[in-house]
């Protein structure tokens, strides 16, 4: 019985243990077939789903040199989606056009880059089309999400990059984000024929 | 096993129970601990940190505001006052002398002051302001602008209550009441003169009651080069580069579907003077007392409405008592000691009779940006429909929309033959709202088509005007406008006026106002009617020579179209005689004259003059006139008259202190509601995702479980070991 119960609860703890470690795990293992999918996009220009059953897709390739971070951002900014990759905010722009493209990620999963991250740093998107825009970040701000919104029709072209703050917090659910803005530096438009 | 040993394992076993019970009741409640310990520490930091957010923005980072929208502070809200409304509105043949009454209760424990910006008509010319706390009424002064702020600055710190009036726009002021105690109630009454709207044969006032959100283009401005911490607005829009007071006039907009605020009441007196056929409101249901020879008492047959919607009173003259001219006078005692006259004259010049003898080229402008969302695009693509299925084959034109990119639908105007229509009317109905409202791309490219003497050049521009930059906005028009006119058709609950019948004044043509689908197609044929026959034009004023000099207003005259009257407004030291205008109607000259001595007197001429002589003077600065030499005639005409400008304020302070300094004084912002029909989403942006997971809570939790598991093994490996020499014995 003693046996029982110490085995139950070491069960516990482990089920509890292994369900924050899939979390991470999910985030990465989803990248890798996120992977598969962006290369027939870029074959095809069509949104590819990752797996059979998914509800989004990936839509932009992101990459961030400094801390080797190279991401697919999906489709909407949903919790289904977050979990496995950035999502790109519905109503918010292509890089190709003008306004502020808007991409949200966990801070512990894809996003955890950004506490690195700082002003001058270059990132890059590259959109289905094989379009490559690279973004200058030229702002850090800490926000509180209640309070604040995005502004999606910007007169100029730029990224946002929004995740939860503060980083190492273990609690969910908090109002404050982490905003990093950039700024639309260059552009290699590939004409695909 | 011997029973002595089944005993004794019975009892090792319910000690164990027990202990394994006790254990976990200890990690429970050591859970709970963790989990409450972190949670509370981590409110802990974030209320720390919200109360540092907006220093560590401004201090570190200036250039934050570039992407941030501020909105509404909702844990301000539940300090800001409640505010009502009461309006009384006495309308003398064409002139209305209107008394708003701003109601701040403040129903906080703290002492706040609250900041109400709202719309007014973009011709009402304020020239009083009172404020009443309990029983005592304090008079508001006019001051030079800096001055008044600062007397303002001044009794809000010193716990004086204090009332402050400013003009934004001609259409958009700010009241800013000081040391409102917890409980109390605050009353500021403002008064404003406004002329009468009169064209096609009916008179109408509007009373604007809520503002559109403005779109501000531009870069924003570091928040460091804000000059005065005083002049920074309470909106969510940061100030930029083109909209360098776009923080002033952006209220906090409450959400579709949130209770609207700012209930109003409204009390009108109408004295016609004339016999009426019909008196209405157009968006709001009335009650009314009719009279005789076109008096009525009006009130809002809910009592209190909504702030989200334009109010529109109308009256239409009986047959054959539609004035054609009239003349009202005000006399007052000059600065000289001299008598002075100020007139409002109106003329119904004889238009519309004849078709406009040349083609029309017509390019078509229609705003698709968000805050056309819903209700107006629709009112748009309807009017726009209408305006092209109406072209004649030997007219020419073009379709141009735009939202942060301007779309053209032809390179260049076409033949408005069956075909082309019936491409411009799939592209029309095909029109959807959404993204910014980047105008000034549009309308240089609708003014940049050449010139084609051949043709009636027009363009008629169908929008909300819901934008910041009118200045800008102005200037092109001024400067690329030669021979075309510019109609504009303002779209929706609340139209951005002061934007539209300017741009219409500069553009030399007619304002005209849609606020609901179902006057799409009356509004539109009157419209019509402007476009096709020919306008008066060239028209000038011919004084009697023995009235001296007269200042008339505006400076130069309008082109007058078809149902329109021409309006002048003038100071003359005499008044007699009779007047001649003359002008050109289509090809052929046109005169009249008109008796100076049949007049009738009317208060609140004098006033009008003089904002339409500060209007004029503003509108100077666009032909280049000298900056400080304008801001001088505008204080001295405004001092003069006691009139709320861009550079003067009304300003109300009390004489006794009321807050005790050292309780804190919390400056709050009045919210605007969202203009009826209207989408938030599609005005303001996003909403931030949810991002973070719950991953480590998890982990933690599952880790702290085996950790204390790994404990209660060793602690009751010891526990059996302590046993065993126990037994042992036995």
């Amino acid at each position: 019985m003693k046996r029982l119960v110490f085995i139950g609860i070491l069960f516990l703890g482990l089920a509890e243990f292994g369900y924050g470690a899939w979390i991470p795990a999910k985030a990465w293992l989803s990248q890798v077939l996120l992977t598969h999918a962006w290369q027939e996009t870029l074959e095809n220009g069509q949104s590819n789903k990752p797996w059979p059953w998914a509800d989004t897709w990936p839509v932009l390739r992101f990459t961030h040199e400094p801390s080797s971070t190279n991401l697919l951002v999906l489709q909407g900014d949903s919790g289904q989606a977050l979990a496995f990759g950035p999502g790109l905010t519905s109503q918010s722009p292509m890089p190709g056009s003008t306004g502020n493209t808007i991409i949200s990620a966990h801070r512990d999963t894809h996003f955890g880059f950004l506490q690195q991250a700082k002003a001058g740093d270059m990132i890059e998107l590259q959109d289905r089309q094989g379009n490559h825009y690279q973004y200058q970040l030229i702002a850090m701000d800490i926000v509180d999400s209640k309070t604040t919104q995005l502004q999606i029709d910007t007169p100029d072209d730029r990224v946002t990059l929004v995740t939860c703050y503060p980083f190492n917090q273990i609690t969910t659910g908090g109002s404050l984000r982490y905003v990093v803005t950039g700024e639309k530096v260059s552009e290699r438009i590939t004409n695909k024929t | 096993m011997k029973p002595a040993s089944e005993i004794s394992s019975a009892s090792i076993f319910l000690h164990c129970l027990l202990q394994s019970i006790a254990i976990g009741l200890g990690c429970v409640a050591l859970f709970t601990l963790v989990i409450v310990l972190l949670t509370s520490s981590a409110t802990a930091q974030e209320v720390a940190l919200n109360d540092q957010t907006s220093d560590l923005i401004s201090i570190n980072q200036p250039q934050q505001g570039s992407l941030l929208f501020k909105t509404s502070h909702r844990h301000l809200y539940r300090y800001a006052p409640v505010l009502n409304t009461d309006v009384a509105m006495d309308i003398t043949a064409m002139t209305a002398r209107v008394r708003l009454t701003q109601t701040f209760r403040n129903q906080g424990q703290d002492w706040v002051e609250g900041i109400y910006v709202f719309p007014l008509p973009e011709n009402a010319a304020v020239d009083h302001m009172r404020m009443q706390i309990g029983e005592r009424v304090i008079e508001g002064q006019i001051k030079e602008r800096q001055q008044a702020k600062r007397i303002y600055e001044k009794a809000r710190a010193s716990g004086r209550k204090a009332a402050l009036i400013e003009q934004e726009r001609p259409n958009m002021f700010t009241n800013s009441v000081a040391n409102i105690g917890p409980g109390e109630t605050i009353k500021i009454t403002i008064e404003y003169q406004q002329s009468i709207s009169y064209s096609n044969e009916r008179f109408s006032v509007r009373f604007p009651m809520t503002i559109t959100p403005r779109y501000m283009p531009g870069k924003p401005l570091p928040t460091m080069e804000e000059s005065l911490p005083a002049s920074a607005g309470m909106g969510w829009a940061l100030n930029t580069t083109e909209v360098p007071d776009a923080s002033r006039i952006s209220p906090p907009v409450l959400d579709e579907g949130e209770t609207p605020v700012n209930p109003v009441n409204m009390h009108i007196n109408l004295n016609a003077g004339i016999p009426l056929a019909a008196i209405n409101s157009l968006y709001h249901p009335i009650d009314m007392t009719r009279g005789k020879n076109g008096k009525a008492k009006i009130t809002l047959s809910a009592k209190k409405v909504p702030a989200d919607r334009d109010f529109v009173l109308q009256w239409l003259p009986a047959t054959s008592h539609a004035p054609r001219a009239a003349l009202f006078t005000e006399r007052k005692q000059g600065t000289e000691g001299n008598d002075q006259f100020y007139s409002l004259m109106m003329v119904m010049p004889p238009v519309g009779e004849i078709p406009q003898a040349l083609p029309r080229e017509v390019v078509f402008i229609i705003d698709t940006s968000g805050s056309m969302g819903g209700e107006s695009i629709r009112q748009a693509r309807s009017a726009l429909s209408l305006a092209v299925k109406r072209l004649k084959p030997t007219d020419r034109f073009n379709v141009i929309q735009f939202n942060s990119t301007t779309h053209a639908l032809f390179n260049q105007p076409v033949m408005a033959n069956q075909y082309n229509i019936n491409r411009a009317i799939d592209y029309v109905d095909g029109l959807k709202a959404g993204g910014g409202t980047q105008m000034r791309p549009a309308l240089n490219l609708a003014l940049s088509y050449p010139v084609q003497k051949q043709y009636m050049q027009q363009v008629v521009f169908l929008t909300d005007g819901a934008v910041g930059n009118e200045t800008a906005l102005f200037q092109i028009i001024h400067n690329k406008l030669d021979d075309v006119r510019l109609f504009t058709v303002g779209i929706g609950s609340a139209p951005n006026s002061f934007f539209m019948s300017k741009a219409a004044q500069f553009g030399r043509g007619t304002f005209t106002y849609i606020g609901n689908i179902s006057e799409v197609t009356e509004k539109m044929v009157t419209l019509f009617g402007k476009l096709e026959t020919p306008m008066m034009r060239d028209l000038q004023l011919h004084w009697p020579e023995n009235m001296g000099k007269v200042d008339v207003y505006p400076k130069r005259l309008p082109d007058i179209y078809a149902g329109e009257p021409l309006v002048i407004t003038a100071k003359s030291t005499a008044l007699s005689g009779e007047i001649k205008i003359t002008g050109q109607r289509g090809q052929q000259p046109w005169s009249a004259s008109f008796p100076l001595n049949s007049r009738a007197k009317q208060p609140g001429v004098g006033v009008l003059w003089a904002r339409n002589r500060i209007e004029s003077l503003m509108d100077s600065l666009r032909d280049g006139a000298d900056k400080s030499q304008v801001r001088q005639q505008v204080i001295d005409t405004a001092l003069n008259h006691h009139l709320v400008s861009k550079y003067t304020s009304l300003v109300a302070v009390d004489v006794i202190p009321s807050r005790p300094v050292e309780e804190s004084l919390k400056k709050t912002a009045v919210a605007t509601n969202l203009p009826h029909g209207m989408q938030r989403a599609k005005v303001f942006g996003a909403s931030m995702a949810k991002t973070a997971t719950p991953a480590q809570l998890h982990m933690m939790i599952g880790f702290i479980v085996l950790l204390l598991l790994g404990a209660y093994w060793g602690f009751s490996g010891r526990c059996s070991s302590h046993r065993t020499p126990q037994r042992m014995s036995a």
